[in-house]
């Protein structure tokens, strides 16, 4: 059993969709003629496993290959000459002193001195060699001059 | 020799929109014929884009509602409709979704933005359409969009309650409070008494 607001509302749709006919509407384009997108082919997965799998091997044969080139260098701080403690503190002033460094009978036969900050010592190796010269070995210890060997500096 | 046919299984619904000539038949898709979507389009467009009109009051809205509808129905099952146990229930619940969501957006965007004026009905509209059922149609724009939808549904879809409620994907109970809510409004605001 319908009511009066029922029948008005049963006419005013009908008489709002009576309006929409098909020459209202666009043309018709049915879901299947717009291209829709494309999966992708079986082959191309394939071709891109295996594209995978080669760079994955060439990668894993690379890195073992070049591992041991990268240890080539090495530091040669192993080189630095062990120094002779009891000579040390004899001859301390002795750089103090001897502002000529050319009275080192070998200054190019260890290049060590290059880094020490007293450049007119003699290094240990060559000094300890030749036997005769003192050889203030100052390379193992920088606080040499500091040391109370000064009074003996001759006035 | 016995020929048996298999009719296909039509909803009371379906039934009912195909004796009042909204669609015509649809086949379940036959091997060399066209795909079964396409029929589909073809039956229901009109009506589905009438049905979205009722729910938004804008065509190209509702052909754009109609279009996403079936794009998406085609996304999702593709052209062959086997999988869909019943794809007009599934039509008429994408369109009802998505005329909801567009009413929203709109609602919306009139909170910041002044609606345009609304432009002078044709000729032919007034023709159709008379004054008591321009009173009722700007009534009907008051409700809320849920209120308005069981109201479509139940007075020009004519789908029963639990129709409706299968649909909206809501209890039978919201629906039977729904209408009467909406017709409660409607009453209020045509003046009539129940």
């Amino acid at each position: 059993m319908s009511t009066q607001m029922e029948e008005r509302l049963r006419r005013a749709l009908s008489a709002r969709a009576a309006q929409v006919t098909p020459a209202d509407l666009r043309p018709a384009a049915p879901p299947t003629v717009a291209p829709a997108r494309r999966p992708w082919l079986p082959g191309w997965r394939s071709l891109l496993a295996v594209a995978a799998v080669l760079v994955a091997a060439v990668l894993v044969v690379r890195l073992p290959a070049d591992a041991p080139a990268r240890r080539v260098p090495d530091a040669p701080a192993a080189t630095v000459p062990a120094p002779s403690p009891s000579t040390a503190p004899t001859v301390g002033p002795v750089p103090a002193t001897d502002p000529a460094p050319t009275a080192d009978p070998s200054p190019t036969a260890d290049p060590a001195p290059t880094t020490d900050p007293a450049p007119t010592a003699d290094p240990a190796p060559t000094s300890s060699g030749s036997g005769g010269a003192p050889s203030p070995a100052p390379s193992t210890s920088p606080t040499v001059p500091s040391t109370p060997t000064a009074p003996a500096r001759p006035r | 020799m016995t020929f048996v046919v298999t009719l296909p299984a039509l909803r009371p619904a379906w039934l009912r929109s195909v004796l009042s000539g909204r669609s015509s038949s649809v086949r379940g898709g036959a091997p060399d014929g066209p795909p079964a979507i396409n029929e589909l389009y073809h039956a229901r467009r009109l009506s589905l884009v009438r049905l979205a009109v009722l729910m938004v009051d804008d065509l190209p809205t509702a052909e754009d509602i109609v279009q996403d509808v079936f794009a998406a129905l085609y996304r999702r099952h593709g052209a062959d409709l086997r999988t869909v146990s019943d794809p007009h229930a599934y039509l008429t619940t994408g369109v009802m979704n998505a005329a909801r969501s567009a009413l929203r957006r709109r609602r919306t965007a009139r909170a910041y933005v002044p609606p345009p004026p609304a432009p002078a009905p044709a000729a032919e509209d007034e023709v159709l359409l008379g004054q008591g059922d321009r009173e009722v149609l700007a009534a009907l724009a008051e409700l809320t969009v849920r209120q308005r939808q069981v109201v479509v549904l139940r007075y020009w879809s004519e789908l029963s309650e639990q129709e409706i409620a299968e649909v909206l994907r809501v209890s039978r109970g919201t629906v039977k409070s729904t209408a009467s809510r909406a017709l409660g409004i409607l009453r209020g605001l045509l003046g009539e008494r129940p």
